[in-house]
């Protein structure tokens, strides 16, 4: 699906997981170190807290990266990998599909063009009952396995994308609360705080959920309307300004998950210059997600 | 080892919607609860402070006098629904112990998805249908079969409305958000609603009221109200209007109509356009085509595909499933054992519903 794009090795600390995807793939099996060694471009796919180490190893022996979400666990973590890769003349991505997703570039044109005024408050909802059938306790036992950094760091990224706001340099923000369900890997949490931009500050909510269904929904309310869209591949932008909704459809839609990860990884092969996931577009959300983290993060 | 007293209960399905509210429930009630379910769901089930066994991985010493069963098969191919039923059933038998109370969740879809066929308080028949009802009644037919003088009750439950219940409250309200079309026009179907808090009521009173027989009960105590009643409230508590759209035309069970409603979704027309326009199937269709006589040419010309002006958008299976229900235009009436009254009424059920849509993102 993605042209001019070989699989040369993979591994994982699981050998029998690794030698099942080699099968798939059609290629060999090996340590992380003969991996890196072995290709010009890694995707690291691992727990988050061996994000930056990773994509440090990979660097340093003159390589690209894709990194899965999140980027890493700290903005200063994030940020020297970034410096590390401008120093070194070598890309890393972070591969946050949803930003693929048609209608995120329309609601980002909308936001940018100023039509709608300043942004006011944006408000996050996803959840659903959990049903991935995991055959490991990742979301259970790894501390950086909750609700936060595994399904909040596409919301979130969705939100800063859609707003601009993940470009914006001195972005400021403060924790006004952090609810859980119970210690990290919390399975629920609820964010409320705010965010600081050179244009002003503004408020902001985070409420995630793998036990029950939440709106699933990103409304992001500004001088002149809101815009609203639900956080699935499909459909349109709704603006709501006084009493009135109607939709704007993006000029294309797909149907599935993966139509968007595949146009992630053209995008990311691409030579043309698309930088959407370029490492330092994601330094905003790695700020705002180590704040929540480590708000109140043990009851 | 049998459990020592009837107020033990394994709830199989337990991480679902229902299992949780019930779990919750029996509970509160004194129950000693355990919560069968996956492994991966066990996480669901042990935050309520119930104990779970793991679905996979039953030992099948540990016997419970009273079993509620609430799974029913979900993933995978819709050809493996048989093998999954059976795989339910063997943990059904594994858990209960002889003689023990099994009370199991089927659905009024068992009569067909719009109530097409006579309702009866009793054993039904299997017949062809979609596969989710054409499980469900085999299902319960293989409970009846199977029941060996123990106490079975098979309790048909309506439409499940509640705070988050998937199907009938998120999926209008997300249906709503989407702009996805909710109201089938020139129709108000009968909603066919049981609430879900009188749901988890029903099973602990059945369970108190063991027979050693087989019962079927219906439950949709709200059956009477439109579904006109819930989009109207949805629709004002979150500020959005509904999307109308034309019924689907319904045909009557046949394979004739079913295989139209198969080849409907292959447009002739255009595959053969797209054909005519290729290189080597395109020449020789267009020599083939060149050839035939103008009549046989305007007959084809006639087959599906060609360009009309439809009421509604197109719509999706989905979409058309969703609609044909809100257009049920059959009532599924409650069959209950005597005594038994619904604690939530329709307004309290509202007021539960809304607090969730405030507190969930939705308002």
């Amino acid at each position: 699906m993605v042209p001019n794009v070989t699989f040369v090795m993979v591994s994982d600390t699981r050998p029998d997981a690794a030698g099942t995807v080699a099968t798939k793939l059609g290629c060999a099996r090996g340590t992380a170190e003969e991996t890196i060694a072995a290709a010009e471009f890694v995707i690291i796919a691992t727990p988050p807290q061996s994000h930056a180490s990773l994509s440090k190893a990979v660097l340093e022996q003159g390589r690209d990266a894709s990194v899965e979400k999140p980027f890493t666990i700290s903005y200063a973590e994030g940020k020297a990998i970034v410096d590390l890769a401008k120093r070194r003349n070598r890309r890393v991505h972070v591969a946050q599909f949803r930003r693929f997703f048609p209608k995120m570039e329309l609601a980002r044109d909308l936001i940018l063009s100023g039509v709608f005024g300043p942004i006011l408050e944006i408000d996050i909802h996803e959840g659903a009952r959990f049903e991935w059938m995991v055959t490991t306790d990742y979301i259970h036992n790894d501390p950086y396995g909750g609700v936060l950094l595994d399904t909040g760091a596409h919301t979130l990224d969705m939100a800063l994308y859609a707003t601009g706001l993940d470009d914006q340099a001195d972005l400021g923000m403060k924790v006004i609360s952090v609810s859980r369900d119970k210690g990290e890997p919390a399975h629920e949490i609820d964010c409320r705080f705010e965010l600081e931009t050179p244009a002003g500050a503004f408020s902001a909510r985070l409420q995630l959920s793998r036990i029950r269904a939440l709106a699933n929904v990103i409304r992001i309310r500004c001088e002149r309307g809101t815009l609203e869209f639900d956080v699935g591949c499909k459909g349109p932008i709704w603006i709501r300004n006084k009493d009135k909704r109607f939709s704007v459809w993006p000029s294309f839609q797909i149907d599935t998950f993966l139509q968007a990860f595949v146009s992630q990884y053209r995008s990311i092969f691409s030579t043309l210059g698309d930088n959407r996931l370029s490492g330092c577009r994601f330094l905003n959300q790695m700020r705002i997600l180590e704040a929540l983290y480590h708000h109140g993060s043990q009851p | 080892m049998v459990a020592s007293h009837n107020r033990s209960v394994a709830v199989v399905g337990a991480a679902g919607y229902v299992g949780q509210q019930l779990c919750r429930r029996l509970k509160k009630d004194g129950f000693d609860v355990a919560g069968v379910c996956k492994a991966y769901s066990t996480f669901l089930v042990t935050r309520l402070g119930v104990r779970s066994l793991n679905a996979t991985n039953l030992s099948g010493k540990e016997k419970f006098e009273q079993v509620i069963n609430l799974a029913y098969p979900t993933r995978g191919a819709v050809y493996t629904r048989r093998s999954q039923n059976y795989e339910i059933q063997k943990l059904l038998a594994q858990l209960l112990a002889p003689g023990g109370h099994l009370i199991h969740a089927s659905t009024l879809a068992v009569f067909g998805m719009n109530l097409e066929r006579p309702q009866n308080p009793g054993p039904t028949t299997v017949r062809p249908d979609n596969e989710y009802s054409q499980s469900k009644a085999e299902m319960e037919r293989s409970l009846v079969r199977h029941s060996r003088g123990g106490s079975l009750d098979i309790v048909r439950l309506g439409n499940i409305w509640g705070p988050g219940c998937p199907t009938w409250t998120v999926g209008l309200a997300g249906r709503l958000i989407r702009g996805e079309p909710l109201i089938p026009l020139d129709a108000d179907g009968y909603s066919n609603v049981t609430d879900v808090a009188n749901v988890c009521d029903y099973f602990v009173f059945l369970l108190k009221r063991q027979t050693r027989e087989t019962r079927f009960h219906h439950l949709a105590e709200f059956s009477s109200t439109r579904w006109s009643r819930f989009i109207e409230f949805l629709s004002k508590e979150m500020r959005i209007e509904g999307c109308a759209a034309e019924l689907p035309p319904t045909n009557g069970i046949s394979r004739i109509n079913d295989l139209k409603t198969a080849l409907g979704q292959i447009q002739i027309k255009q595959a053969l356009r797209a054909a005519l326009e290729t290189q080597h199937l395109g020449s020789q269709l267009r020599g083939i085509l060149s050839c035939l006589p103008e009549g046989v040419i305007a007959r084809l010309k006639r087959l599906r595909g060609g360009a009309s002006f439809p009421l509604s958008p197109s719509l999706s299976s989905e979409d058309s499933l969703i609609l044909s229900i809100l257009g049920c235009s059959i009532e599924f009436q409650s069959v209950t054992e005597a005594g038994w009254v619904p604690p939530v009424a329709l307004d309290q059920s509202f007021n539960e519903v809304a607090a969730w849509l405030h507190c969930s993102g939705y308002v």
